[in-house]
C-alpha cells in the first residue's frame, strides 16, 4: 500500500519541477490555445444539414414508365430545385462492416421498400445525427407532399424512427484517419479527440520520459531509491502526477471545444486508461535507456512507429493484427464517440482489451523501473 | 517481561565496537572482468574508514555493492546485521551515501532539495537549517543548485545525507573540489560522526587526509585487497629511510635520491661524504603516499 505521506514529497517535487520548467507547461498551453482557435474560427452561421434521400437500387433497373422510377424521377426533379436534398441509390452509399455511413451534417430518408403494382406499403427509415431527430422535420415536410400526390392509395411504415445512430460512425473515422484521408470528415468533434490524443501522448509520456530519464541521468534517481521510499512508490508518486497533470490539459480542451462532455465519465475513464497506459509506455522507455536524449528519440519511434502501423493496418491485415495489440487503437474511437454522447454498450465493451494491454505494459513497466530503472 | 533471574541487558565496550559493515570474499564480475576479486574486510561502529585504491580498482563497485545498487557476484555482504541485497529495505535508513558526482534536482535550491529528502525520511524540517548550518551553506541556501560551485554542491550532498543522522555514511571523495578551508570543515565534521559513532566509509586520493583522519586504511588494487591497517602501522612497516644528497662533480651540482637500506647506495653516500664533494644532505621524510605508490606499484608488478 502506497503512505500517503511518502508519496506527496515526490508529487510535490514533480509539481515544482513542471512549475520550474516552464517549456512543458507552454507545451500543454499550446494545445489548449489550439482549441481555443478552434472555437473561434467557428462559423456564426449555422452549418446547414443536408439530406439524403436513398432509393433501392433495382429501381434503376424498372422499366422507366413504372411507378417507381416515375417517383424517384419525380423527387430528383423536385431536389434538384433545392440546395441541400439529395436523390441517390444505395450503391452510392458508403459503407463501413455492413453498416451505412453519411457524411457529417447530414440526415438520411431511406426508401426501403416501394409500392409496386401488386402492393401499397412504403417502408421508410430516417438516419440523423446526434440523436436529434427534430433535423429531419424539414425534409420530411418536403418529402411527404411529394409521395402522398404519387401514391394516392399508400400504406406507410416508418421504420426504426427513433434510432439515433450517428450518420457518421466513429469507426470509419477511425479508418479514414489511419488513411490519411480525415480532412472530408473533419470537424469539431475530430478535432477535440485528436487535440485529447496528442494532450495524453505530451503529458503522459513524452513528459513522464524527459524527466524521468532526466533524474536517471543526473542520478537523481539512485538518490530517491536510496531514501526509505520503495521503487513502486517512486513510480506511483510519477505516474500519478502525470494522469493529474493529463486530466488538467484535458479538461481544459473539453472545455474549450465540448463543455457538455466534461460530465461524461465514460469519456473520463477512457481518458485516464489511455494516460495510464501511455505513462507505462513512458517509464519502460525511460527504464532501457541510459540518457534523455536516446529515451526522448525511442519516445518518438514509438510514435512514429504506431502510426506506420495503423497506416499499414487499413492495407496489409498482418498489421490489423498487431493494431489489436495496441491500447491506443481502441482508445480513440471510444474518446470520439464520447465527446458526442454517452458511450454505447458495444463500444464500451472495448474498454475490456484495452485495459487488459493497459495493465500488460503497467506490470513491464513496474518490473523494469524496480530491477533497473533507478540505477 | 523479564524474569527476576535474567540480568538487564547491559552495553558493554565490545558492543558498541560492533562490526557494522563486514565483507567476506566478495566478487563482483562485469562479464569475465572481474572487478572485485574475494574481498574480504569488516568495519566497526564509530570507524572512519578509509578506503584506497588507484583508478579502477573497485572502489566505487564495492561501495555500489553496499548501498544496494549492485548485487555481488559471490560473497557475503553483512550491514548492521541485515544481509545485502536480500535485506535491502531495512538496510536503506541506516545509511547516507555522497557520491563522487552530485545528483541534486538542479532546479531546486539547496534548501528545497534538502527540505525534499527530510521529507521523505519523515525528520522535522529544523534538520535541514542545522545540516546548512553546519556546512556553511546557510546564505546561499536559497539559490538554485545549477548557481552553486562544485565545492558548494559538494557539501549540499554532504548536509543531504547527514540530515537524518545516518549509522553508516558511505563517500566517495567527499573532499574532491573542495578549498582549503571547506576541506578542514568536511574533515571536522567525519570526525565529529565518528566520535558519535557513525562509521564513516570514505575513498578519497587526498592521501593527506587518509593520515589526518582515517582510523585504518585498506588498500584495494585491481579488485583485491592488498593491506588493510592503521595509518600509523602502514608508516611503520613500510617507511624507507632516504636521503637527498647534493654533490659537486666537475663543477656541477647533482642531486641524488639514496636507499640507507641498500648496502650499495649506502656506500655510495659514504663515498660523497669522504671526499668532501657533497654540497647539502636531507633526509627524506616518508609519507603516506609513498606507502600508497609503493604497494599498489607491487600489486602491479
Amino acid at each position: 500500500m502506497p503512505r500517503i505521506n511518502k508519496l506527496y514529497p515526490l508529487v510535490e517535487r514533480e509539481v515544482m519541477r513542471l512549475v520550474k520548467n516552464p517549456s512543458a507547461l507552454m507545451l500543454i498551453g499550446l494545445l489548449v490555445a489550439f482549441s481555443i482557435l478552434l472555437v473561434l474560427s467557428r462559423s456564426d452561421k449555422k452549418p446547414k444539414m443536408a439530406c439524403w434521400i436513398v432509393y433501392p437500387d433495382q429501381v434503376l433497373a424498372a422499366p422507366p414508365q413504372g411507378s417507381q422510377a416515375l417517383f424517384i424521377r419525380q423527387l430528383t426533379t423536385r431536389a434538384d430545385q433545392t440546395q441541400n436534398i439529395r436523390v441517390v441509390p444505395f450503391s452510392q452509399v458508403a459503407q463501413y462492416r455492413r453498416q451505412r455511413v453519411y457524411p457529417a451534417m447530414t440526415c438520411a430518408i431511406e426508401l426501403l421498400d416501394l409500392p409496386t403494382e401488386d402492393r401499397s406499403g412504403l417502408g421508410v427509415g430516417y438516419r440523423y445525427p446526434g440523436g436529434k431527430s427534430e433535423v429531419l422535420e424539414p425534409f420530411l415536410r418536403w418529402f411527404w407532399p411529394i409521395a402522398m400526390e404519387h401514391f394516392s392509395q399508400v400504406t406507410v411504415a416508418e421504420r426504426a424512427p427513433s434510432i439515433s445512430r450517428p450518420t457518421t460512425a466513429a469507426a470509419m473515422v477511425m479508418e479514414k484517419l489511419q488513411s490519411g484521408s480525415i480532412s472530408e470528415l473533419m470537424n469539431e468533434d475530430l478535432a477535440a479527440a485528436i487535440l485529447l490524443l496528442i494532450i495524453q501522448f505530451v503529458t503522459c509520456c513524452q513528459l513522464i520520459v524527459s524527466f524521468t530519464s532526466q533524474d536517471r541521468e543526473r542520478g537523481t534517481l539512485t538518490a530517491l531509491a536510496l531514501s526509505p521510499i520503495t521503487m513502486t512508490e517512486l513510480l506511483q508518486a510519477k505516474i500519478l502526477f502525470h494522469l493529474g497533470l493529463s486530466a488538467i490539459g484535458s479538461a481544459a480542451i473539453i472545455a474549450v471545444l465540448k463543455p457538455a462532455a466534461l460530465m461524461n465519465l465514460s469519456l473520463w475513464v477512457t481518458l485516464m486508461l489511455l494516460g495510464l497506459g501511455l505513462a507505462s509506455v513512458g517509464m519502460v522507455i525511460a527504464s532501457l535507456t541510459r540518457s534523455q536524449s536516446s529515451a526522448s528519440l525511442l519516445a518518438l519511434c514509438y510514435m512514429l512507429v504506431g502510426g506506420v502501423v495503423f497506416y499499414l493496418a487499413t492495407k496489409f491485415s498482418a498489421f490489423a493484427l498487431v493494431k489489436l495489440l495496441s491500447f491506443e487503437h481502441y482508445s480513440f474511437g471510444m474518446v470520439y464517440v464520447s465527446l458526442q454522447r454517452p458511450m454505447p454498450i458495444g463500444r464500451a465493451l472495448e474498454l475490456g482489451p484495452m485495459l487488459l494491454l493497459v495493465v500488460l505494459w503497467l506490470t513491464t513497466a513496474t518490473v523494469l523501473f524496480r530491477r533497473r530503472g533507478w540505477r | 517481561m523479564l524474569s527476576p533471574a535474567m540480568p538487564a541487558p547491559v552495553t558493554t565496550a565490545v558492543e558498541v565496537r560492533r562490526e557494522t559493515i563486514l565483507i567476506d570474499a566478495l566478487t563482483v564480475k562485469y562479464g569475465a572482468f572481474t572487478a572485485v576479486d574475494r574481498l574480504s574486510l569488516s568495519v566497526r561502529a564509530g570507524e572512519l574508514f578509509g578506503f584506497l585504491g588507484p583508478n579502477g580498482a573497485g572502489k566505487s563497485t564495492t561501495i555500489r555493492v553496499l548501498i544496494g545498487a549492485r548485487a555481488p557476484s559471490y560473497g557475503r555482504v553483512e550491514i548492521a546485521g541485515h544481509r545485502l541485497p536480500r535485506d535491502f529495505a531495512k538496510v536503506k535508513p541506516l545509511f547516507g551515501y555522497v557520491p563522487d558526482t552530485e545528483n541534486h534536482v538542479e532546479e531546486f535550491s539547496g534548501r528545497e532539495n534538502l527540505r525534499l529528502f527530510a521529507k521523505l525520511y519523515g525528520i522535522p524540517l529544523t534538520a535541514v537549517e542545522v545540516a546548512l548550518a553546519r556546512l556553511e551553506l546557510s546564505e546561499a541556501a536559497d539559490l538554485p543548485v545549477r548557481a552553486y560551485s562544485k565545492g558548494m554542491r559538494k557539501k549540499l550532498l554532504i548536509a543531504r545525507e547527514i540530515l537524518h543522522r545516518p549509522q553508516i555514511l558511505y563517500l566517495d571523495e567527499p573532499t574532491a573540489n573542495l578549498d582549503r578551508h571547506s576541506t578542514d570543515v568536511v574533515r571536522k565534521l567525519l570526525q565529529e560522526l565518528a566520535a558519535n559513532g557513525t562509521t564513516v566509509f570514505l575513498t578519497t586520493h587526498d592521501m593527506e587526509e587518509v593520515e589526518q583522519i582515517c582510523d585504518r586504511v585498506a588498500i584495494l588494487c585491481r579488485g583485491r585487497l592488498v593491506e588493510c591497517d592503521t595509518p600509523v602501522n602502514f608508516m611503520t612497516r613500510h617507511a624507507e629511510r632516504k636521503v637527498l644528497v647534493q654533490y659537486e662533480r666537475d663543477a656541477v651540482v647533482q642531486r641524488e635520491t639514496l636507499d640507507l637500506d641498500d648496502d650499495h647506495e649506502r656506500d655510495r653516500l659514504a663515498n660523497i661524504v669522504r671526499d668532501e664533494s657533497c654540497v647539502r644532505l636531507h633526509s627524506q621524510e616518508f609519507q603516506f603516499e609513498d606507502v600508497f605508490l609503493k604497494l599498489t606499484g607491487q600489486a602491479y608488478s
